[in-house]
């Protein structure tokens, strides 16, 4: 059973925040004739359950269709875990920036074994991996600088590797995301020395995997809400 | 210790119709070399045999050569593994003619052995384990059928069967049977060395398994198999006590590919290599849907447990093991 991933819960609640809250007084605009160009954050949040496929162990059936005999049927699926990620990024203009990320988590991989044709009880067999996803993709501010909040929508692609403890096994599959969120600026006496702006960064995002782990069950999707910490330089 | 399965010197494996063996995943056949558990193989390659002049009624003697050269090709084809075989003529010596220095395939009568389709003997060279020869008769007492007819047992499909056990390979107990009157009925298979053959007119058997290309791919590895594959290895208990002969079968969760093998000593102990790298999970079953002495030439074999899925998620890596673990069962 798949539980409601904490991020469909976040999005909205970032973005309408986002939406209604007045921009920041004038006073506290910083009016620069460049913005900062590179970016930094890290922070943690939750990645959601995901659906590995399912598929059944079949035997040849000894007649002339050939049709499959079930021994037993498998469910595959990733539980939800927590994450952190670390990120860089690069704003090219004022409302793009590109950017890259790791993310790791902890998910345990559980596979759901049952209907054995003879009679074997139901078991769920599971094991816990390290998950690196490894994505670069851009953001796209909706609004300026001068405001506080400032939502934005991103996207891109890359890989997640999931490795058994151990180190005896990694699967690599291929990921993408399509996502929204908020960047929360925050007031300039909290922007560490160095940094040109600070603030918090509130992510949604939808991923899609396809191929190691997942690749029975063609494009697996999930759900991860992360919150950051961002400094820009 | 490893104990013995099914081989010493001068063995016959056979196929039966209807009753008979159960099978267990792909195992090897081995004799014992200086007391030394050692499988068997061909020592060279390619592979001589020959053809008998027997015919047998819907099969001419040239459907035969050519029913057995696809057999022979399909273990040949497998890319990792490494065996050839060569036609090496028609010959006037009959499969039952041992120690003759010629592997001959061909139709016999043998109406005494009212369940046995075909079977396989071997001349072994004790001192090294190495396979000299091998015979193959195919029992006229059943209707055959070179084309996959229904009103006779496909001659290419039980060949590719007795050719498995030429090259080395014991029975597997990949499939599930029923009782029905007179013995047991195969209800289905996943591999082609499975003890008991489809029904007439069936040509599944044609098509080598997972199964059946891990044990090839063991017994003869190309080049670069043994980095590119991996195992699995652990033993099944029921209590403190290791279970001989508990079948053990590996699902790969990202191709369905089943792959079996057995608890080879009282440990409980079992390794089923050839497994392509990925996500595997476990079931141990006990040598139940047959006779034992299809498998094993030793009493004790202990089938008085349940079927049980190991309750973790197996890794296979390439070119090793994962850890050992421990299937435990209970009684029925």
């Amino acid at each position: 059973m798949m539980r409601p991933p904490l991020g469909f819960v976040l999005a909205p609640a970032a973005l309408a925040a986002a939406l209604l809250l007045p921009p920041a007084p004038a006073s506290a605009q910083a009016r620069r004739t460049s913005f900062p160009r590179v970016e930094v954050g890290g922070g943690g949040g939750v990645a959601g359950a995901v659906s590995l496929g399912a598929r059944d162990a079949n035997l040849l059936t000894n007649n002339a269709a050939g049709s499959p005999f079930r021994l037993f049927a498998t469910a595959t699926r990733l539980q939800p875990a927590a994450v952190v990620e670390v990120r860089l990024g690069y704003r090219a203009t004022p409302r793009l920036t590109t950017e890259g990320r790791l993310t790791v988590g902890r998910p345990s991989l559980r596979v759901s074994l049952s209907a054995d044709a003879e009679n074997a009880a139901p078991v769920e067999a599971a094991s816990t991996l390290t998950e690196y996803v490894i994505e670069g993709g851009a953001t796209w501010r909706l609004a300026g600088d001068q405001r506080r909040w400032i939502p934005f929508a991103s996207g891109g692609a890359g890989m997640a590797r999931h490795v058994y403890d151990g180190r005896t096994l990694a699967e690599t599959a291929v990921s993408g995301y399509a996502g929204a969120g908020t960047l929360y600026a925050l007031g300039s006496a909290r922007v560490p020395a160095g940094a040109r702006r600070s603030g918090l960064r509130f992510d949604v995002r939808l991923h899609v995997m396809h191929g190691g782990l997942a690749e029975d069950a063609g494009l697996a999707s999930r759900v991860a809400a992360t919150a950051s910490i961002f400094l820009a330089f | 210790m490893i104990r013995g399965l099914l081989a010493s010197g001068l063995l016959t494996l056979a196929l039966v119709a209807a009753a008979g063996a159960p099978l267990s995943a792909y195992l090897r056949l081995t004799v014992s070399v200086r007391g030394r558990v050692t499988p068997i193989t061909w020592g060279s390659s390619p592979v001589r045999w020959f053809s008998s002049t027997a015919s047998a009624p819907g099969v001419t003697s040239a459907q035969f050569q050519t029913a057995l050269a696809a057999a022979f090709d399909t273990w040949e084809a497998v890319p990792t593994a490494g065996i050839a075989f060569t036609f090496a003529g028609v010959t006037p010596a009959t499969p039952s003619e041992d120690n003759d220095g010629l592997s001959v395939m061909g139709f016999e009568a043998h109406s005494d052995l009212d369940r046995t389709l075909a079977a396989t003997g071997f001349t072994l060279d004790t001192v090294t384990g190495a396979i000299v020869e091998s015979d193959v008769f195919f029992n006229t007492a059943f209707p055959w059928s070179a084309s996959g007819a229904s009103n006779g047992f496909d001659l290419q499909s039980v060949a590719t069967h007795e050719i498995g056990h030429l090259i080395g390979l014991g029975h597997s107990l990949l499939g599930e049977t029923e009782m029905e009157a007179g013995g047991r009925r195969v209800i289905a298979a996943a591999s082609v060395m499975f003890p008991i053959a489809f029904g007439r007119g069936i040509t599944l058997g044609r098509t080598l398994q997972p199964d059946d290309v891990a044990g090839v791919s063991v017994s003869y590895p190309a080049g670069g198999f043994a980095d590119a594959t991996g195992s699995v290895q652990g033993r099944v208990r029921l209590g403190s006590r290791g279970l001989f002969g508990a079948h053990v079968v590996a699902f790969a969760l990202g191709t369905g590919a089943l792959v079996g093998g057995f608890a080879l000593n009282d440990e409980g102990e079992f390794v089923i290599a050839g497994l392509p790298p990925g996500s595997y999970v476990i079931r141990a079953e006990p040598l139940d849907d047959a006779a034992t002495d299809s498998f094993f030439d030793e009493p004790g074999i202990d089938t008085g447990f349940r079927v049980t899925f190991l309750d973790r998620v197996v890794a296979v890596p390439a070119g090793g093991a994962g850890p050992s673990f421990d299937v435990t069962v209970t009684p029925k």
